[in-house]
This record gives C-alpha cells, sequence and structure tokens, in this order.
C-alpha cells in the first residue's frame, strides 16, 4: 500500500487524486442506484463506466458521464435494453445532472456480446469512437440517434 | 479496447465475467494470439492510432472545436495509451512455448480486468514491477497533474474552443497549455528511455515494432 510520503503514489499529485476521489465517489453512488434496476437481468448485461469516469479523472465542472451497456443479445432483446437504458439514463441525469450526460454525443451507447467477439481485426470491427459519425455498420443506428427520433 | 482500457464496470456481475471471458477467448484462444499476447497489443496500438487520426476527420472535415480536443489527446489520452502499454509489458500473460503452446484463458481473463480503470495507477504499479524510470515518471505525473488541473477549469475549456487555430500561437492561455503536452510528451519517451532495458526492449517489439 502505498502513503503519501511515498514518491510514487497518486497523493502526491493533487489534481489527480482529487479526481480519483471524486470519480470514486460518484460511480459508487451510479453502483448503488443502478444495482435494483438491473438487478433481474445482472447476468445478462453489464453497464460500462468509459471516458473520464472510466479512467478516474472525472472533475466535477467539466466531465460529462459517458457510459457503454453491453447485453447478451441471446438472452435479452433489443426492446428489453432500450427499456433499461432508458431507466439508467434517468438514474445517472440525478446523479451527475443532465446537461453533463453524453446522450446524443459521444457515448450512452448499447453494444451486443455478438459485436464484441466478431469480425476482430476486420473492417466492420465494432468499436464506438471508430463508427460515432455513422450508423452501426450492421445497419443499426447509435443509441443516440435513437433518442433523437 | 474502450472497456479494456479506458472502461470500469459499474458492477462485477456475472455478465460482466461474460464479457472478459469472451475477449479472452477471442484474442488469446487461437494460435494468432501470438506468445506475448501481440494480438490485444497491437488493438490496443491501433486504437491509439485511431483516437490520434480520428481527431485529424473530425477537425478536418467535420468543424469540431480542436483546442480542448487537442491538448486532451495529447495528454490524458496519450498518457493512458503508455499506461497500457507499459502495464502490458509488466503484467502481460506469456506463453513459453517449451512448456505449453496455449494461454490459459482463465489467466487472460484475470489480466484483463486489471486492463482499465486508472492509467495513473497502472502506470505507478508497473514502475515498481519494472523497477526503473521512478524520477521520470514523477516528473510526467507532475507535468500531467498541471495539465488536467487546467483543462478541468470551467473558463479555460470554454477560452480554448474559440482561438482560430490560425492564431492559435499567439494565444497565452493556448500556449502556455500547449507548452505543457509538448513537455508532457518528451517526458513520457524520458521515461520510456529510461526503464530497464528487457521492458524496453519489449516495449519497443510489442507496441512500434
Amino acid at each position: 500500500m502505498s502513503t503519501i510520503d511515498d514518491p510514487l503514489s497518486v497523493d502526491r499529485f493533487p489534481a489527480l487524486a482529487s479526481s480519483q476521489a471524486f470519480s470514486i465517489d460518484r460511480l459508487s453512488r451510479s453502483r448503488v442506484a443502478v444495482a435494483p434496476v438491473l438487478e433481474e437481468i445482472a447476468d445478462h448485461v453489464c453497464v460500462f463506466a468509459v471516458g473520464s469516469y472510466g479512467r478516474s479523472e472525472a472533475q466535477p465542472a467539466t466531465s460529462d458521464f459517458e457510459w457503454l451497456l453491453v447485453y447478451d443479445d441471446e438472452r435479452v432483446n433489443r426492446q428489453e435494453v432500450d427499456l433499461l437504458q432508458a431507466r439508467i439514463t434517468g438514474i445517472f441525469a440525478s446523479i451527475f445532472g443532465r446537461d453533463r450526460l453524453s446522450i446524443n454525443k459521444t457515448f450512452g451507447e448499447t453494444c451486443t456480446l455478438t459485436d464484441l467477439g466478431t469480425n476482430v481485426g476486420g473492417d466492420r470491427r465494432y468499436e464506438p469512437n471508430a463508427y460515432l459519425q455513422d450508423a452501426h455498420p450492421d445497419g443499426r443506428l447509435p443509441f443516440a440517434s435513437y433518442r433523437r427520433l | 479496447m474502450l472497456i479494456l482500457t479506458e472502461g470500469c464496470p459499474l458492477l462485477p456481475t456475472a455478465a460482466y465475467d461474460q464479457v472478459i471471458s469472451l475477449l479472452a477467448k477471442v484474442y488469446a484462444g487461437t494460435s494468432t494470439a501470438g506468445h506475448r499476447l501481440l494480438s490485444l497489443a497491437t488493438e490496443i496500438a491501433r486504437y491509439w492510432r485511431t483516437l490520434r487520426i480520428d481527431y485529424k476527420f473530425k477537425v478536418d472535415e467535420l468543424g469540431k472545436p480542436w483546442g480542448v480536443r487537442s491538448l486532451k489527446l495529447r495528454s490524458a489520452r496519450r498518457l493512458s495509451y503508455l499506461a497500457s502499454a507499459v502495464h502490458f509489458v509488466a503484467f502481460g500473460p506469456r506463453i513459453h512455448y517449451a512448456g505449453a503452446h496455449r494461454f490459459g484463458l482463465l489467466a487472460v481473463a484475470d489480466f484483463m480486468k486489471t486492463l482499465g480503470g486508472s492509467p495513473v495507477a497502472r502506470l505507478l504499479e508497473a514502475t515498481r514491477k519494472l523497477g526503473g524510470g521512478d524520477g521520470e515518471l514523477e516528473r510526467v505525473l507532475n507535468l500531467y497533474d498541471s495539465i488536467h488541473r487546467e483543462l478541468g477549469k470551467p473558463e479555460v475549456r470554454a477560452h480554448l474552443d474559440r482561438p482560430n487555430a490560425e492564431y492559435r500561437f499567439d494565444d497565452d492561455i493556448y500556449e502556455l497549455l500547449r507548452r505543457q503536452v509538448r513537455d508532457l510528451h518528451s517526458a513520457l519517451a524520458d521515461y520510456v528511455v529510461h526503464l530497464p532495458k528487457e521492458p524496453r526492449q519489449q516495449l519497443i517489439e510489442m507496441f512500434l515494432l
């Protein structure tokens, strides 16, 4: 366990240490709030914090909360996922503030296990950054686009 | 790669284990894995290169604001890439062909679970394990801390997305941060140069060549 006297400890770097503490606090609150909503299908759905919160580098005044919901498309259908996404979006809005969510921005996406495990190295590889401005290679629109329909 | 290297599961559900097991099987389950899991190392490098060139596309062709985007790319995302690479060299699974021809997928999954979260924490842990570059890392983190603090100020961010790129060198706020990210780049390279020879060699082989 490192201490503040350890030259190789994040505690020696105040802005980074503060961001780490802030990120952990907000993610802990999200965990508690989202757990009951996920309960019924927690075995088939996983929510990832990504971006600055995923890196534990979020800052109160400037960081958006970005997330990615991965689901087992053999056990959960698209409508269930859309409903779930809508519910957790409301929860995240209450914790981070609606103007700090990545709705209509970069993330707030869903992704299937099939997408994650196929076409690795191919030209249709699912990678959020690679197709953010366009429809999914299979024709499905990014989640943010659904919200605008 | 986003999930693995910059993601954090909100809840360690069975689905999380399923995601990681799937990725372990995809990258380590066949003969294309490489004895140092080069298939995954290559994806990490490709992800970073994609982010870099995606910046050009977003600014040049989509006309997105460039100031904050550029500085974040040259600080947080660059440091995150190096943290993943050094962490991979320090803790990544290996096959020693004399004794085995395949990876243990559980060990690969366990490793993948350590790839995400705080890049600073990963860089610190890897540096401890590799036993070198401490002084250089301290310089890296001092610079990064300063850049991170400035980019956390709303007024700085708002300012940075205003200047015309043509006149960017005349902008004091941008110029100060540009110098810092340039120094950070140099300090990161210096850190790599001061790693012990064997991990440095591996870093070059796996993430550069």
